[in-house]
């Protein structure tokens, strides 16, 4: 899996290429914690992060795993984290999974940007 | 005039002349045309209805022609997809060839090109489509892979199986592949508890009806949960227990053994 990381003044995409299984999941969670600081809490001054997915190629439940526990690391920490441009597959998981209300998904990246509070 | 193919096409662009005047076209040659203009709705549109080809634009507001092929190869991954560019775009055209796009066609629309590349895809599928009908005389082709147990071979053998669900004619491929994924997986972390010494042993069987794969760890064993009542962990955030779960929702079928260290799960042909 590859990761392309594209800052602004108010956000970060990370558009998230390739496979997002066990070891895609190790290499994003790696590269939070040491580049961007993000643990069991997120800093303060971290801007809205947008995971974009679409050039992802599959994911596993490491993958899912990851992602809810950074929302919930988010939530707990009051920052925004958002999905775009999810493919079917992934939908279908999410929903399978009870995971699908608890993401703030846009349908692209443009519109995670423009709509800072989710849901506005 | 010679004997041409007809089906169902999906035309998706949001330029409503070339909407318009592709959609003119192929009726007059005898196709089922949907045509629409957004994106979103086209892949509603696909879900609900059955079509023999999409010809998709590839620059559009929303949903691009590039998410419209991940997305439509997500539901559907034999349907070929054309996709109509603008003259000198050959990045986007080499990614979405690469995505699964059939074939691509350049703005300004050629009329002949367009037959041409319609009839090709409607070969391929007939094609296609003999194939599977052919495999209504399989009895079974079995594959055994002993493979070092380390989470990099994943992508090799996730490879071969997809290439082989393509070729056997299945269609439901990322589920498959999914279980796949979490029982490889499952196996080279927690079955062999990433000890690069041990192996796993992976068959994939494909019969007429189904495709049957068994993956063996060198380890231990674990308490084989009860599957009928399988629940995922109350904490919707927890992870633990989401790959069986994956795997449960999304197989038709699933044994392990006694000792909790084979997993066989079945997928029926749709």
């Amino acid at each position: 899996m590859e990761i392309n990381t594209i800052k602004g003044d108010n956000y970060i995409v990370f558009q998230i290429i390739g496979n997002f299984d066990q070891q895609g999941a190790m290499y994003l969670r790696n590269k939070l914690i040491n580049e961007y600081h993000i643990g069991e809490e997120v800093p303060e001054d971290l801007p809205h992060v947008i995971f974009d997915f679409a050039q992802i190629e599959s994911i596993s439940s490491s993958g899912i795993g990851l992602l809810a526990s950074l929302q919930r690391t988010f939530n707990k920490s009051n920052k925004l984290l958002s999905l775009t441009k999810i493919p079917h597959s992934l939908q279908q998981i999410l929903r399978v999974a009870n995971l699908i209300g608890v993401f703030t998904i846009y349908k692209n990246v443009e519109e995670a940007i423009a709509n800072k509070q989710p849901g506005s | 005039m010679p004997n041409r193919m007809t089906g169902s096409i999906l035309v998706i662009d949001d330029d409503e002349s070339i909407l318009r005047l592709l959609s003119k076209f192929l009726k007059s040659e005898g196709h089922n045309v949907v045509a629409e203009i957004n994106g979103n709705t086209a892949l509603e549109i696909f879900k609900a209805q059955k079509f023999d080809a999409v010809i998709t634009d590839m620059y559009m507001p929303e949903l691009d022609g590039l998410d419209i092929i991940r997305n439509i190869k997500d539901i559907n991954q034999s349907i070929p997809i054309i996709v109509l560019t603008a003259a000198g775009s050959i990045t986007n055209v080499v990614q979405s060839l690469k995505l699964g796009a059939f074939n691509y066609m350049t703005k300004p629309v050629n009329i002949n090109e367009v037959r041409e590349i319609i009839q090709k895809a409607f070969l391929t599928n007939a094609a296609s489509r003999q194939q599977k009908n052919f495999y209504t005389f399989l009895q079974s082709a079995v594959s055994v892979f002993k493979i070092k147990s380390a989470v990099e071979h994943l992508e090799e053998i996730s490879y071969y199986l997809n290439s082989m669900l393509v070729f056997y004619g299945f269609s439901s491929n990322w589920q498959i592949q999914l279980a796949l994924t979490e029982a490889f997986t499952n196996a080279v972390c927690h079955g062999n508890g990433s000890d690069p010494d041990k192996f796993v042993t992976c068959e994939i069987a494909f019969g007429r009806d189904d495709v049957k794969i068994t993956i063996e760890d060198e380890g231990p064993g674990f308490k084989v949960p009860d599957l009928k009542s399988y629940k995922l962990n109350d904490d919707i955030y927890a992870g633990s227990g989401r790959g069986i779960f994956l795997i449960n929702s999304y197989m038709d079928s699933i044994e392990f053994n006694e000792k909790g260290n084979r997993i066989t799960m079945s997928k029926k042909r749709d």
